[in-house]
Order: C-alpha cells, then structure tokens, then sequence
C-alpha cells in the first residue's frame, strides 16, 4: 500500500507517525491543518487518511466532506478528544471507517492503517469487478443492437443503390427534378454508409482477438505512431516514443494491439488539436512479467466526474457527429479479451495517459476470450 | 460482355424477398439475368432444372440453412461457384463456408460494385474449371 496522509495540528505527533509508518514501508505524509489537508488531496490521492476531527480552523467533518469529494476512493481514520466524541460519530455517518480517542496509541494507529488500506482494496477490486460486468454486458447490448440494425440498413443501401440506377435511365434525363433527386438520394445512401460503419465498429465489440499470429514487435507499435506523425506535426504536437528495440515480442495478434493502440493516439492527438503539446508513447516491461504500453498526451485531461464512464460504448466528450463514443469501448473489449487492463490516469489540466497492461506469458493468453 | 458474365447461369437465394427482388433488378440492369429462390429448398428446386454456374447465397434462413444449402450444391454441382452473403456470421461461419467450398464470403451491407467483381470472378473460375473438366474427360 501506498499513500498515508495525515492530518494533526499536534505537530510532534503527525510527524512522528508518519515516520512511524514510513518505518513500515508505508508512503506517509504529513499535513497539520484542515486547508493544507485539501490542498494536499488535491495535489496527490491518499488511500488513508488520518484526520484530527478537533483541529483549530475549518471544522473537521466539513474537510473530511470536502475531502471525500475530491477523493471518493480515500478510507478516512478519526482522532477525537473525548470531548468532541460526538464529532467522530458523526464523522462514521459521513463515512469514516474509524476512530480513535487521543492520545491514541501509535500501535493501534498503524492496524487501523492496514485494515483500512485492506478494505480499500477488497471495495476496488469489487467496484473493478461491477464494472468489468457492466461493460460486457453494454458491450453485448450494443452489438445485439448493430445486428438487428444491419439487416434494414442492407435494404436501405440496396434500395437507394437502386433508385442511383435507375435515375441514370433516359425517362429522367428531361426531368427539371433529377439533380434534386440524384442528392437526395446520395445523400441517403452516404448517411445509410455511415450507420453501417458504426455497426462494424460496434461488431468488433466484446470481439474474441483474431486468431494467434506471430505476435507483436516493438517496431510495429512504433509504426502505428509514425503513421500520424504528419497529423501530429500540423497540430503542432510533438512525438515521443520510448520503446526499447530489443522488447520481447508481444503475444497477441498485431491486428488487435494496432488497433488499440491506434485508438489511443488518435485520442490524444484529438485532445491537442487546440494548442499542440507533447505526445509520448512507451513500451516498458513490469517486474511481474507483464508489459505495458503507455500513451500520454498534454492535452486538457478528463474531468474526474467522466472517468469512471470513459470506456463506455457510445460515451464521448466530443461534439456530436465527430466522435461514436465506440473508440474506447473496443479498445476496453480487445485488451479484457487478452487478459490485460486498460485504465486512464488524468487530472484535469494535466493531461492524460492511458495504460494497457498485458500478461506475457503465454498461459495467460488463452482461454480468456470472455 | 467479354467478361464472362453473358448468359451466365445465376441464381440469388435469400429469404428477405425485398432485398433479393431490388438486387436481381440491380444486376438486371447490369446486363445479368438472375433467378432468384426465397429459401434453400427452392434454390435447389431451380437448380434441379438448371444447374447455375454461380450461386448467391444468404447465410441466415428459415429451413434449409445456408451451410446447408452448400454443402448440398457442392456435393451435387461441384462446377457451382457459391458467393456466401451474410448480416450475421462469424468467423467462424466464414471458416466453415470456405472449408465446404464457397469461393466468397461477404457481409452485409454489401456495396453493388463488389458483388458484382465477385460475382465476375467466380464466373471466370467457373468457366476454367468447366473447361478443364471437359478437356479430362475427353
């Protein structure tokens, strides 16, 4: 675990258990007001937060509300006078996890920690969980609904093919109306072509990988990024790629990876088309065996509120018309049905990198098709 | 027409009548003179008088499925060349049909102009593989 803040205007105190706790390999911070507690929420998450409800200044449930606004994941321990018990009770109603009376004693500091970093992992893992289940199940919604749409959208396309046809026959060429007709119905036929790419893109959700190939190299997720290095540069954007060359190759067909990889890059190109910045991609390989490939942009970030919902089929924070919401929702569907993890790490105004993590032995390959 | 499409022997066979009417019309107008079944047991009702050198096919009918029609083409006229149309097949499907011997596979909605390459194609294969089944036979 990582990420212990502590709040205590008992200066000695606060710094003294976060030593305590840093003894312990735990990431501890000090902070000694309830002003400089959010600041420092806001700067960087907490898994725990160890707050003195009795502090002078702002109110110690009002932080710990403002707190858990802006940290919704954050597990909260009180430390309490007995003189405002009444404050840590209401604190629990608002969510804590426990309290504590002072002077409390240091040992029993440290197990509420751990308990509290132990529930916050099981409370991830099951909100992890709801949510892998929401998405194939909106994933498999959407593609039974491109289904049912593909069959009329074949007999529009046919049919409007037809009237193309037969408004080429000599009966029109006098008619005052064919050019009038001829638009119209090119123009039911283009908007007819551009359900039907929605379908496809929809089909390819929740789709098993394509059949194992030879897998990825290194050199091809670097191709994908040269591909938009033109873009890139009439954006102003710069590329970055830190991909080591000797990388294994990746067990997964390059079909799949290219195409979530080429999502995210356009994603990110998309969110700098006003004002350029920095595009990085890299290929790095973690202690566990598993590779990860990061794609960062500098661009304006992902409100906090939308993340939650970003992978999502037929969610978009682009205008109507210029993005299908379909993008991520793929890339969420390929990268599960390989046994990986894509998520998103983004505050707002500072960019945006996402992060798809993959097994890379091969026993976790297969048999994982969801 | 030097591109082996005059007087080819084609049949459609799909069972959303709509659409199959609308495409015959289409390739009519494109010089073809298909025949056209709504589901497998008409396609080889027609066959049975007059076996088609190229065969449109819907995946997806009621009865006879597609597959099932194939196999049975294929088994009965193996000079027929099958185009597979589909809305609704997998990979799998696709696999399968090639296996059974289909020289195409396409899904719907499908633009006229491919149809009619492939429908091309599998003419131009037919007529090879008639010609070499006469020249052995000889």
């Amino acid at each position: 675990m990582t990420g212990v803040l502590l709040v205590d205007d008992e200066r000695d105190f606060a710094d003294l258990l976060a030593e305590r706790l840093k003894a312990r390999g735990l990431d501890a911070r000090a902070v000694y007001g309830g002003q400089e507690a959010l600041d420092s929420l806001r700067q960087e998450d907490a898994e725990v937060v160890i707050l003195d409800v009795g502090m002078p200044g702002m109110d110690g449930l009002t932080v710990m509300r403002k707190a858990r606004e802006m940290r919704p994941l954050a597990e909260f321990v009180l430390l309490t006078a007995d003189s405002n018990l009444d404050t840590a009770v209401a604190g629990m109603r608002l969510g804590a996890r426990d309290y504590l009376r002072k002077p409390a004693d240091l040992e029993d500091l440290i197990r509420a920690v751990e308990t509290a970093g132990h529930r916050r992992r099981d409370r991830l893992s099951r909100l992890r969980m709801a949510e892998t289940a929401k998405l194939a199940a909106l994933g498999e919604l959407a593609k039974g609904v491109a289904h049912e749409i593909n069959n009329p959208l074949n007999i529009m396309i046919n049919e409007a093919g037809w009237i193309e046809d037969l408004l080429e026959e000599k009966e029109f060429e006098a008619s005052p109306h064919k050019a009038e007709m001829v638009r119209a119905v090119s123009r039911i036929h283009a908007q007819a072509e551009r359900c039907k790419a929605i379908t496809g893109k929809l089909l390819t959700l929740r789709r098993a990988p394509e059949i194992q190939g030879l897998g990825t190299t290194p050199q091809a997720l670097v191709q994908v990024l040269e591909q938009r290095r033109a873009r890139a540069e009439s954006l102003g954007v710069t590329l970055a790629a830190e991909v080591p060359a000797d990388f294994p190759v990746l067990p997964f067909p390059a079909a799949d990876l290219e195409l979530v990889l080429g999502h995210l890059l356009d994603n990110a190109l998309d969110a700098m088309e006003q004002g350029g910045g920095t595009l990085r991609l890299a290929l790095r390989r973690e202690e566990d065996g598993h590779a990860v490939i990061e794609v960062e942009d500098s661009g304006p970030g992902v409100d906090p509120g939308l993340q939650p919902r970003i992978f999502e089929p037929f969610f978009s924070t682009k205008e109507v018309g210029k993005g299908t919401g379909l993008g991520l929702a793929i890339c969420w569907s390929l990268v599960e049905a390989m046994g990986g993890r894509i998520s998103l790490y983004s505050e707002k105004g500072r960019g945006a990198r996402f992060r798809v993590r993959l097994p890379l032995t091969d026993k976790n390959t297969d048999g994982n098709n969801g | 027409m030097s591109d082996h499409l005059t007087g080819l022997r084609l049949l459609l066979v799909d069972d959303e009548e709509g659409f199959v009417t609308t495409l015959a019309e289409r390739l009519e107008l494109r010089g073809l003179a298909p025949r056209v079944a709504l589901n497998g047991e008409q396609a080889l009702a027609l066959a049975t008088e007059e076996p088609p050198q190229v065969m449109v096919l819907d995946l997806r009918m009621p009865g006879m499925s597609g597959q099932e029609v194939l196999r049975a083409v294929k088994g009965r006229w193996p000079l027929t060349e099958v185009i597979m149309l589909t809305g609704h097949g997998s990979e799998q499907d696709r696999d399968a049909c090639l296996a059974l011997g289909a020289g195409a596979y396409h899904k719907k909605p499908l633009d006229l102009e491919v149809l009619m390459d492939s429908i091309r194609a599998a003419a131009r294969r037919n007529e090879e593989r008639a010609g070499k089944a006469q020249a052995g036979g000889r």
